[in-house]
């Protein structure tokens, strides 16, 4: 039998050549997000020639209504979403670990607490709420990182809660119990590692949502604030049926970014849980 | 002798709604140190809850409504949840049936050895491993630092029961519970783990509460043994008094279901008919009635109280059973 680890998880990942794609397509993008000062050729708020022009050699994908350098402009805008994606994705698996870890474990009141207030949040009119949010707090980038953290975590802590419900059942918990070790060291270091890997799938699903939600958000004018790119409020232009049917080098860079950014990060995730079930070990 | 574990009168409820369903009533047992004694019964009767309050490891229905559980002379139900800690693992320590889920599946086996030693006995690193090393060298696994790191489904269920062991003794405890350690092993490898248990209480002095329903684990085992039947005691006795002469009709049924090696082949296996009922705790007078082939129609009451010295029965005719 081989070893167990690390290792047999990176082959069954590479089992799934699609996944294997969209991961080599996702870090280029990321390289080019966290590169865009050293790649891009203009700076994205400048202006640089004429307006709502073509794609020329000087401006590859030509410029937008202002005249500043859409691909340019690409770039920055990768690194808000990606930054957006990012950090909601981190402060929501954050919260919606530690509550579900909580509220599995101890049961009870605490449980029945923790498990109404997160159905009231999932329960809540999503975009409503955020939108709301995004009008009391000033728009921005931060402000729509805070706003997408506190509100994408009811599935995550649903998610843990469920597995700390059947892993508190375990014998390796009573066992653990039956050997004096403290609470603390059984809910950090024996049933959060068993979690991990469902954690992570599921993150990389908000990752997903978030950056989408980010680009309503932004279309809608309540996320990043221009002349800041973000890939939301460079679709802005694709409002005028005009621009939509004669220009689409204005809309369209940033609309397949997205898509290809969405469905790489969702490809990766599927062949995740692949790779990380258990159940696949003894194959 | 002061015994190590006294268990007196013993009452575990377990709530269902609102309501409170008794589950053991008076349970009574000691165990003096080093000995062996087996807690015998068919599922459902009460064993397995006694043992886990004995650590207070009731799941969050279950509760202790009376009684008392004395362990080295100190009341545990009077103890808080830090206090236990520090008993759980040092002074007593439980292994469980089900050897696949008693190990944590994203450790290695010397990951999580190690950890309980290093807690209880303030070692450092490489002596906690050296420790651990010599553990499972022990509990008879042949690669022991092989074994050390490999991870649970690595293993084969003799072998992690062996590792379950090992982690339980790792802090030299004066009493292990091992809850029907070797039912999920085939029966070669539960040989091998009664003799390594056995050995173990020959070696260290530790006392052994072994709950089985077992009664050929029990004759290989057992110093002492207490049925229990419908979460209550039924009989105590030293294992030789029990196995020759049984003085409670359920013991004697338990026995005569288990098929000997030279039994007369016409000889038609003897079942007990029916099941411990579901819910006992409204039952009056004798428990075992129903099922009893000796049973009176007047439907006694009968008291658990000494036969003779050391052999303590809840029968009314238990004298006439012994002899017919």
């Amino acid at each position: 039998m081989q070893s167990s680890g690390f290792m047999p998880v990176v082959r069954r990942f590479c089992r799934h050549r699609l996944a294997v794609v969209s991961l080599f397509v996702l870090l280029i993008l990321i390289f080019m997000a966290v590169a865009a000062p050293l790649i891009a050729p203009f700076a994205p708020t400048k202006p640089t020639g004429a307006f709502s022009k073509g794609p020329t050699l000087k401006n590859i994908l030509g410029t937008d209504q202002v005249g500043r350098d859409v691909f340019s402009r690409l770039l920055y805008a990768m690194r808000s979403s990606l930054l957006v994606g990012f950090m909601a994705t981190v402060i929501s698996s954050a919260i919606g670990v530690v509550l579900g870890l909580v509220s599995g474990y101890f049961g009870g009141w605490i449980d029945k607490v923790i498990m109404s207030f997160t159905d009231m949040v999932m329960s809540f009119p999503y975009i409503l709420l955020v939108l709301v949010a995004a009008a009391i707090f000033e728009p921005g980038l931060w402000s729509i990182i805070l706003i997408l953290g506190f509100v994408d975590w009811p599935g995550m802590a649903r998610l843990v809660r469920g597995n700390v419900l059947s892993l508190r059942e375990t014998n390796f918990v009573k066992s653990d119990r039956a050997a004096g070790m403290p609470r603390r060291y059984i809910l950090f270091s024996e049933i959060l590692p068993n979690t991990i890997a469902p954690v992570l799938v599921n993150a990389t699903s908000i990752f997903a949502i978030s950056i989408l939600d980010e680009a309503a958000l932004s279309y809608l004018g309540m996320g990043v604030q221009p002349p800041t790119p973000s890939l939301g409020n460079m679709l802005g232009g694709a409002e005028s049926l005009t621009i939509l049917t004669t220009k689409p080098w204005l809309w369209l860079p940033a609309g397949v970014t997205i898509i290809v950014l969405v469905t790489c990060i969702n490809l990766v995730g599927d062949a995740l849980r692949d790779a990380l079930d258990p159940r696949n070990t003894l194959r | 002798m002061e015994p190590i574990l006294e268990v007196r009168d013993l009452d575990i409820a377990f709530e269902s709604g609102k309501t409170l369903i008794p589950r053991t009533d008076k349970v009574s047992f000691s165990i003096q140190p080093g000995e062996i004694v087996c807690l015998v019964g068919e599922s459902g009767c009460g064993k397995s809850i006694t043992a886990l309050s004995v650590l207070g490891l009731l799941s969050r229905q279950g509760r202790v409504t009376g009684g008392s559980i004395r362990l080295m002379g100190r009341e545990l139900l009077d103890m808080t949840e830090k206090q236990l800690d520090e008993i759980r693992g040092r002074d007593a320590t439980m292994i469980f049936q089900d050897i696949m889920y008693s190990l944590n599946p994203v450790f290695t086996i010397g990951n999580q050895l190690t950890e309980g030693i290093r807690r209880h006995m303030r070692l450092d690193k490489a002596a906690a491993r050296e420790r651990a090393v010599a553990l499972l060298k022990r509990t008879g696994i042949p690669d022991a630092q092989g074994v050390m790191r490999k991870y649970p489904h690595q293993l084969s269920g003799g072998m992690r029961q062996r590792a379950m062991i090992a982690m339980a003794l790792s802090c030299r405890p004066k009493l292990l519970i091992a809850d029907e350690p070797t039912t999920a092993l085939d029966v070669t490898i539960q040989l091998q783990i009664m003799e390594l248990l056995r050995s173990l209480r020959d070696e260290t002095g530790m006392a052994v509460l072994l709950i089985t329903h077992d009664i050929g684990v029990v004759a290989e085992m057992a110093d002492r043994v207490v049925v229990m039947y419908a979460g209550q005691c039924v009989e105590e006795a030293d294992v030789r008094t029990l196995l020759a002469s049984p003085a409670h009709p359920y013991t004697r049924a338990l026995m005569q279901s288990v098929p000997g090696i030279d039994d007369d082949r016409s000889r038609r296996l003897y079942t007990i008919p029916g099941s411990v009922p579901e819910d006992y705790s409204h039952m009056e007078g004798c428990r075992f009635a129903p099922r009893c082939p000796h049973a009176q129609s007047c439907g006694c009451r009968p008291e658990y109280k000494p036969l003779r010295e050391g052999h303590l029965v809840r029968c009314e005719r238990a004298g006439e059973v012994q002899h017919g």
